[in-house]
């Protein structure tokens, strides 16, 4: 399908009255060391249980009459370089409205026979979209392979979009066959077969469609509803429905929705924000939030019952009007629903934060950023400091450092990561573009924590160029 | 015989006004005793008869004869064409009360004969104010005194450079307010403007009637070559919801935006298919005309953005705290608006594909870092709270199964093979009895790492047969919507009879 999209894209293009081509090329370098499995001897370890430490605090897991314990620590360094190579194409002019679009993606990574490979750089060829457009004023139509971004997410299918409009009304609708959410795959792709021994045995087809109404400028409500068929049509792989309404009148900004599971019969996400919108240095907002995870139905995850959390939140943003600066204050606080379970872990949850920006005339900025967040499962605080400096319209170049400790609930151990980091970018020409960052951290890990340690150097490098004219333009 | 000789001073002045400036001017009070009248040296000049205005050289040269006195150069009045001025003594004089000529060029009130100048402005505006308290008086009627400056042939550039502005175009309102006043009296503005004084900033100033009507003048091109176009911020385009209101304004009244805004100034935001119709009706920017104002984004820390949202504002910030200047900064999306897009492009309240491309969601939502880094430069470290949280959905962009359990695999945090053998989850050695709570609270947490079939080694007919529904599963629903499903764990349908 995917070469039989850019075959059909291609050649039409050859033909547009005007063409425009985008291509970004992006290298990676991430060193990293595993987490592998080593051992001990077993009478180097104290204490006689299955489960004990090592002198130096380090879980052990022994055997009882064995020579040996297995312990769980860092490997020897290793590396990816995964390689990006995007191709956007969007070719007109054949006709009032029409016009083609491509976005590929091509994958690799240098250095293959290196142990690490990056999640998917063994999937080299991937048509992110490829579909044909007729645009006109009250309807546009869609053909190809394309994305329905809304309230429940983004979707990518092959198959037709469209979508009609009125005054303050809209309404789209869209068919045709479903790729899996961040894989861009068939749900029997062998992407997902690689790393899930229990994966769908058909395809899925979708089905869905949105309404939308915007009364005036400053307000919208939208109901969007889609559902995903087996191939043989005996059942459904998805069946989600979901209402956003906004608004910015009366001072105050009003944001309120929620996505429904319907083969759960579970709300996944519903929350209702509420936040002043004046035209005041101060401004707040406060949130009431309910989220459960979601799980499509080829997972048999959705029947162990998970259980969501309603969350708090509050926020405040004070700018003063002509000051370079301005600060932000944030927090949280959830309670998990009950999990029936007869065991009790932690069940609630907090976050704190808050930072301070300063921009001068748009040349230099910097920012400063604090964090806590502590919950079930895992825990961290985190402190940034960066800035940047926009030497000219075609250069800029900023630095971040950071200070990280995490603490996992599941896992004893904690561990500090101290980092710096820096980034610039610069236009070559109008059409030409090269960016760079690199980052050192330095990872500390205390009481023993078997995590691996993210000691490393990271580093990417990207070049974006552009062929072609924009509509319109000579 | 003094009325006529004040007649004939009166016509000469504004003839001589101007042109005093370039050459000096005739001594008058030395030839006081020589003449008893006006008329002597300037006939005719209440009649507006040209010919006669000056006094022939031959008069002069009577006593400048180089014996009697020193030569003089004059030689007569030169042809200069129009002057800025307009003035008809002829007129004047039949309508005058007091057509003396001294009433208009005595100097300072003199009294003293032939002790005379050119009037000054103040004098003209004692019967023209028009309510104008001054000459350069924002209430003052130009084109009653003055011909529009395209036809004032006669002034040179450097006279042009020397006109006086106004000080009413120095208030800080001017530039948002000169439209209104030139509309209400364009012939004020053509006094001393021509169409290249507009071109200067006005994009749109060739489709403009008023600006057109102002005629061309080589002088005024001359004069605002290389300088720099300059616009004030209209005070309705720092309103805080100025990136929703200003589409409406622009459906509205596409011309006001095109006073200032080319169709470059719109394309600078909006990428997207959105709003062509509008913005297709904006001028494209011209060699050698103005480009109008040039809009770019403001440099954003998207490294280690903001989490919350705030209302959503477009601030136009004056570069370098200048007030006036083509280029603005724009940054349409508050801090942090890229983890909080989700209520505004969910409900539509902003259109997203206005300004978007497809491929701008795509690039987060493949769920591989492209052109945007969404996440802090150190977030693989500290990624684990966000994702238990769910302060945003990992899955929105990430395969759960191809990106993070891949992942985990690969760092060696979850085993390739079913189990493994050491102890991750060794908070807790009872851990495999505790997993139950933290699985229901994070169940992405554990398909992170976990195949489905590593829990039914415990949860299935095959395995331990330990039931993981809650006390709330619907079962019957969960298998009309997919019966297959139940057969994952179960060797037969638990449903059926």
């Amino acid at each position: 399908m995917k070469r039989l999209l850019l075959v059909l894209a291609l050649p039409a293009s050859l033909c547009a009255q005007g063409y425009r081509i985008t291509g970004v090329s992006t290298l990676q370098f991430i060193e990293l060391r595993q987490l592998v499995l080593d051992t001990v001897l077993a009478s180097s370890v104290p204490g006689f249980a299955a489960w004990r430490n090592t002198v130096d605090g380090v879980p052990a897991s022994c055997v009882v009459g064995a020579v040996f314990c297995t312990v769980e620590g860092s490997g020897s360094r290793i590396n990816a370089a995964p390689v990006l190579q995007d191709l956007t194409l969007a070719a007109w002019g054949w006709s009032e409205g029409l016009s083609v679009h491509a976005n590929v993606r091509v994958r690799s990574q240098i250095g293959a026979t290196d142990p690490l490979l990056f999640p998917r750089a063994n999937d080299h060829l991937d048509a992110i979209d490829a579909y044909a457009e007729l645009d006109r004023a009250t309807w546009r139509a869609r053909l190809g392979r394309q994305w329905s971004t809304g309230a429940l997410g983004a979707y990518a299918f092959d198959g037709v979009n469209g979508l009609w409009r009125h005054d303050h009304l809209s309404a789209e609708g869209w068919s045709g066959r479903a790729l899996l959410g961040g894989l861009n795959d068939p749900y029997t792709s062998a992407q997902l077969a690689a790393v899930d021994n229990l994966p769908p045995q058909q395809d899925g087809y979708l089905f869905g469609g949105t309404v939308r109404y915007r009364p005036d400028p400053l307000s919208a409500a939208a109901f969007t509803y889609q559902r995903i068929l087996t191939a043989d049509r005996t059942g459904l792989y998805a069946e989600r429905a979901a209402f956003n309404a906004s608004t910015r009148r009366y001072a105050a900004t009003v944001d309120a929705g929620f996505n429904f599971d319907v083969a759960a019969a579970e709300f996944d996400e519903a929350r209702v924000r509420v936040g002043t919108n004046w035209d005041r240095p101060v401004v707040f907002s406060v949130e009431a939030r309910h989220s459960r995870p979601y799980f499509e139905l080829w997972t048999i995850w959705g029947a162990f019952s998970p259980v969501g959390f309603d969350e708090s939140r509050v926020s405040a943003d004070w700018a003063p009007r002509g000051a370079p600066w301005a600060l932000t204050a944030r927090g949280a606080y959830r309670t998990y629903a009950e999990t029936n379970t007869g065991i009790s872990l932690r069940t609630n949850g907090w976050r704190a934060g808050g930072d301070a920006s300063w921009q001068n005339s748009g040349r230099l900025s910097a920012l400063a950023s604090y964090d806590v967040d502590i919950g079930s499962g895992a825990s961290s605080t985190d402190a940034h400091v960066g800035g940047r400096w926009l030497a000219s319209p075609d250069l800029s170049l900023g630095g971040t450092a950071s200070v990280t400790q995490s603490i996992y609930e599941f896992r004893v151990g904690t561990g500090r990561i101290y980092g710096a980091a820096a980034d610039g970018s610069y236009r070559l020409s109008a059409d030409i573009r090269i960016a760079a960052d690199v980052g050192l951290y330095q990872h500390t890990l205390t009481n023993g924590a078997p995590g691996p340690d993210w000691t490393q150097r990271r580093a990417a490098m990207r070049i974006e160029w552009t062929m072609g004219r924009d509509p319109g333009t000579p | 015989m003094r009325l006529h000789a004040f007649l004939v001073a009166l016509l000469l002045a504004p003839v001589v006004a101007l042109h005093a400036q370039a050459a000096e001017a005739f001594p008058h009070a030395r030839h006081a005793k020589l003449f008893p009248v006006c008329s002597s040296c300037h006939a005719s000049i209440a009649l507006s008869d040209s010919a006669r205005m000056f006094p022939p050289v031959a008069l002069c040269a009577n006593c400048h004869d180089g014996a009697i006195k020193p030569r003089v150069s004059w030689t007569g009045p030169r042809k200069r064409g129009a002057e800025l001025l307009v003035f008809s003594h002829l007129q004047h004089s039949a309508k005058a009360v007091n057509t003396a000529c001294e009433s208009c060029h005595a100097l300072d009130g003199s009294k003293a004969w032939m002790n005379v100048s050119l009037p000054v402005q103040a004098r003209c505006a004692s019967c023209h104010a028009h309510g104008a308290t001054a000459h350069l008086d924002e209430k003052s009627n130009c084109a009653t005194c003055h011909r529009t400056l395209v036809k004032a042939v006669a002034l040179t550039d450097a006279r042009i450079a020397a006109i006086r502005m106004p000080p009413s175009h120095s208030r800080v309102d001017f530039q948002g307010a000169h439209g209104g006043l030139a509309r209400a009296n364009p012939t004020s503005c053509a006094t001393c403007h021509a169409r290249e004084s507009c071109q200067r900033c006005h994009v749109d100033a060739a489709s403009q009637p008023l600006i057109a009507a102002l005629g061309s003048d080589a002088r005024i091109a001359r004069f605002v070559a290389g300088k720099p176009a300059t616009y004030t911020t209209p005070s309705d385009h720092r309103m805080h919801q100025f990136a929703l209101l200003h589409g409406s304004a622009a459906r509205t009244n596409i011309a006001r935006c095109a006073t200032c805004h080319t169709r470059t100034s719109c394309e600078s935001c909006h990428t997207g298919e959105g709003a062509r119709e509008v913005i297709r009706r904006l001028p494209n920017p011209k060699p050698g005309a103005s480009p109008g104002v040039q809009l770019r984004h403001t440099p954003v820390l998207t490294s280690f953005d903001a989490v919350q949202s705030a209302p959503v504002s477009l601030q136009v910030m004056p570069e370098l705290h200048r007030i006036d200047t083509a280029a603005h900064l724009v940054r349409v999306h508050p801090t942090g608006f890229a983890k909080a897009h989700g209520a505004a492009a969910a409900s539509g309240v902003q259109s997203c594909a206005s300004c978007h491309s497809k491929q701008l969601c795509a690039s987060c939502h493949t769920g591989e870092r492209v052109t945007r880094r969404y996440h802090a430069a150190n977030f693989v470290a500290t990624h684990a709270p966000q994702a238990y949280s769910r302060e945003t959905d990992c899955s929105s962009c990430h395969s759960t199964e191809a990106f993070c359990r891949d992942c985990h695999r690969q760092t060696g945090l979850s085993s390739k093979a079913a189990g493994r053998s050491a102890s991750f989850h060794n908070a807790a050695p009872l851990w495999r009895f505790q997993h139950g709570s933290a699985a229901r609270q994070d169940l992405k947490g554990c398909a992170s790492c976990h195949q489905q079939t590593y829990c039914m080694q415990c949860h299935s007919d095959l395995g331990s047969r330990i039931n993981p529904h809650g006390p709330d599963f619907d079962a019957a629903r969960m298998s009309r919507k997919n019966p297959a499903l139940c057969l994952y764990c179960h060797l037969k349908n638990p449903l059926a009879p």
